[in-house]
C-alpha cells in the first residue's frame, strides 16, 4: 500500500540495498574492532595503574572509571559527541563523527576491561610478587613472566563478554548519526516501511558477529587454558 | 574557548528531572521483576533433566545475548504492528527489557541452582518432601540468597539501559535531556546534570544491595 514502485518485493529492494547494507556493516566493524582494541589497551594500563599505581596516580583514574561505569553507554556516546565536538571545533579541529564514536565506545570499554584486570591481578596471592623479588626481578619483569600471564588468561572469559557487549554497544551511536548498520537499517525502512522484515535481518547480522566472537572466544579459551596447564 | 556555565535550565527543570527519573526506576523494576519471573522458569528448564528444554533454555539465551537491546526494542516496538500487533510505547519497552534481562537472570539461577550441593536436596527427598516442596523450601531459597548480588547488579544494569527507551521517546532521563538540550542550548549544563542522576542513583542502587545483602547473609 505504501509502496511507491508497486511492484518490486521486499527481498528485490533488499538486495537492491546490499551495497548500502555492506558499508553499515563495514562500518559497525571498524567502529566495533577499533574500539575494542583501544579500549583493551587502554584498559590494561588503567588497571595497572589503579592496582599498583600510588595514591594520588590512582584516584583520577579510579573517578574516572567510576563514573563511566556508573553511565548508560547512550549518555556517555552523547556527552562524547557533544562536548568533543565543541572543545575541538572551539580550537579548529573538526573530526568525523566515526572517529567520536570509536572514542566513546574505547572509553566505555577500557572501563569494564580495567576493572576485569584490576580483579585478576588482586586475585592473585601477594606471596608471587615477594617470591618475584627475593628472586632478584625487577617489577617490570615480575608483571612480564608471573602477574600479566596469570590475569591475561583469567579475564579472558569476560573479555570475551565485553567485546560483544561494544558490538551491540555501537548500535547506540546510531543515535548520534554515525552511518552504521543500525542507522543503515533504519534509513531502509524509512524509505520502505517494513519495519519487522528489515529489522530481523539487522538483528540477525549483529546475532551473528556475536555469536562469531563468542565461539572463537571459546576456541582461545580451550587453547589458552591447555598451555597454562 | 570560552564557555559560561549558567545551571538555570537544570535547577528550573529539576521536577522534570525527577519525574524522569522516577519513570526510568518503574521502568527498571517492573523490568527486573518481570526478568526474574521468566529467567526463573527458563532456569528450572534448563537445569532439568528434559534434552530438549535444556536446548530451548540454550538457544533464547544465546539469541538474546547476542543481540543488540536497540534492534530488539525496534522489531518490537515498530515491528510487530507488521504482525498487527500494536503496543504502547512504554509496555513495548517493559517487554523488551523483560525479556532482554531474562537471558541474563537465567544465567544467573543456572549457576545459582548448580551451585547448590547435591546432598541437601537428597536430604529433602529422604525425609518425604514432594519434589515441588524441594524446590519451594530448600532449591530456591538457597538459590535467591546466593544469587542477591548479582541480581542488585542486573537491577542497576537495566537501569541504565532504560536510557535505551529515550529512541521510542519515552520521556526518561535522557530524552528529557536531549529535549532541555535542544529547548536551552545548555548542553554541558544539562548533560552534567543527567551523568550526575544517573552516576548517583547507581551509586545508591549498589549501597542498598550491599546493605540488603549483609541483612540477609546465611549466618
Amino acid at each position: 500500500m505504501f509502496d511507491i514502485s508497486t511492484n518490486t518485493s521486499f527481498f528485490e529492494r533488499f538486495w537492491n540495498a546490499k551495497f548500502i547494507i555492506i558499508d553499515g556493516l563495514n562500518n559497525t566493524l571498524i567502529v566495533s574492532f577499533a574500539a575494542i582494541i583501544l579500549g583493551t589497551i587502554l584498559g590494561l594500563i588503567i588497571g595497572l595503574i589503579i592496582t599498583y599505581g600510588n595514591k594520588y596516580i590512582k584516584l583520577p583514574f579510579k573517578a574516572l572509571v567510576d563514573i563511566i561505569r556508573g553511565l548508560p553507554l547512550l549518555v556517555t556516546i552523547f556527552i562524547i559527541y557533544y562536548y568533543l565536538d565543541f572543545i575541538l571545533k572551539s580550537i579548529g579541529i573538526t573530526m568525523s563523527p566515526m572517529v567520536i564514536g570509536i572514542i566513546a565506545l574505547t572509553l566505555f570499554c577500557s572501563a569494564q576491561i580495567s576493572e576485569l584486570v584490576r580483579g585478576a591481578l588482586q586475585n592473585i596471592p601477594k606471596q608471587q610478587i615477594d617470591a618475584g623479588r627475593a628472586l632478584g626481578m625487577r617489577f617490570y619483569q615480575i608483571l612480564k613472566d608471573i602477574l600479566l600471564p596469570q590475569a591475561l588468561v583469567e579475564i579472558l572469559p569476560p573479555w570475551v563478554n565485553s567485546a560483544t557487549e561494544i558490538v551491540k554497544g555501537s548500535t547506540l551511536l546510531s543515535l548520534v548519526s554515525i552511518s552504521e548498520l543500525m542507522l543503515v537499517g533504519k534509513q531502509l525502512v524509512a524509505r520502505h516501511p517494513k519495519a519487522l522484515a528489515y529489522y530481523s535481518i539487522i538483528g540477525l547480522i549483529y546475532f551473528t558477529i556475536n555469536t562469531i566472537i563468542e565461539y572463537g572466544g571459546k576456541a582461545l579459551e580451550k587453547k589458552v587454558s591447555f598451555v597454562n596447564k | 574557548m570560552n564557555y559560561h556555565f549558567n545551571f538555570n535550565v537544570v535547577f528550573r527543570n529539576i521536577d522534570v528531572f525527577l519525574e524522569a527519573l522516577v519513570l526510568a526506576l518503574f521502568l527498571a523494576v517492573v523490568s527486573l521483576t518481570l526478568a526474574i519471573i521468566i529467567g526463573l522458569m527458563i532456569a528450572l528448564g534448563a537445569t532439568s533433566n528434559h534434552k530438549s528444554m535444556k536446548k530451548a533454555a540454550r538457544v533464547y539465551v544465546t539469541i538474546f545475548r547476542n543481540t543488540p537491546l536497540l534492534i530488539l526494542v525496534y522489531i518490537i516496538y515498530f515491528g510487530l504492528p507488521d504482525l498487527g500487533l500494536t503496543l504502547s510505547k512504554n509496555v513495548a519497552f517493559i517487554f523488551t527489557l523483560s525479556l532482554y534481562g531474562a537471558a541474563y537472570m537465567t544465567e544467573v539461577f543456572r549457576a545459582g541452582l548448580e551451585s547448590i550441593p547435591k546432598g541437601i536436596i537428597e536430604a529433602g527427598y529422604a525425609i518425604g518432601l514432594s519434589r515441588f516442596q524441594t524446590m519451594m523450601d530448600i532449591k530456591l531459597p538457597i538459590m535467591f540468597r546466593s544469587v542477591l548480588p548479582s541480581m542488585g547488579n542486573y537491577l542497576i544494569s537495566l537501569f541504565k539501559d532504560t536510557s535505551l527507551s529515550s529512541a521510542i521517546a519515552i520521556p526518561e532521563i535522557t530524552y528529557i535531556t536531549k529535549k532541555l538540550n535542544v529547548q536551552s542550548f545548555r548542553t554541558f549544563e544539562v548533560w552534567i546534570a543527567a551523568a550526575l542522576l544517573y552516576v548517583i542513583t547507581s551509586y545508591l542502587m549498589a549501597r542498598i544491595i550491599n546493605l540488603l545483602e549483609r541483612k540477609w547473609k546465611i549466618k
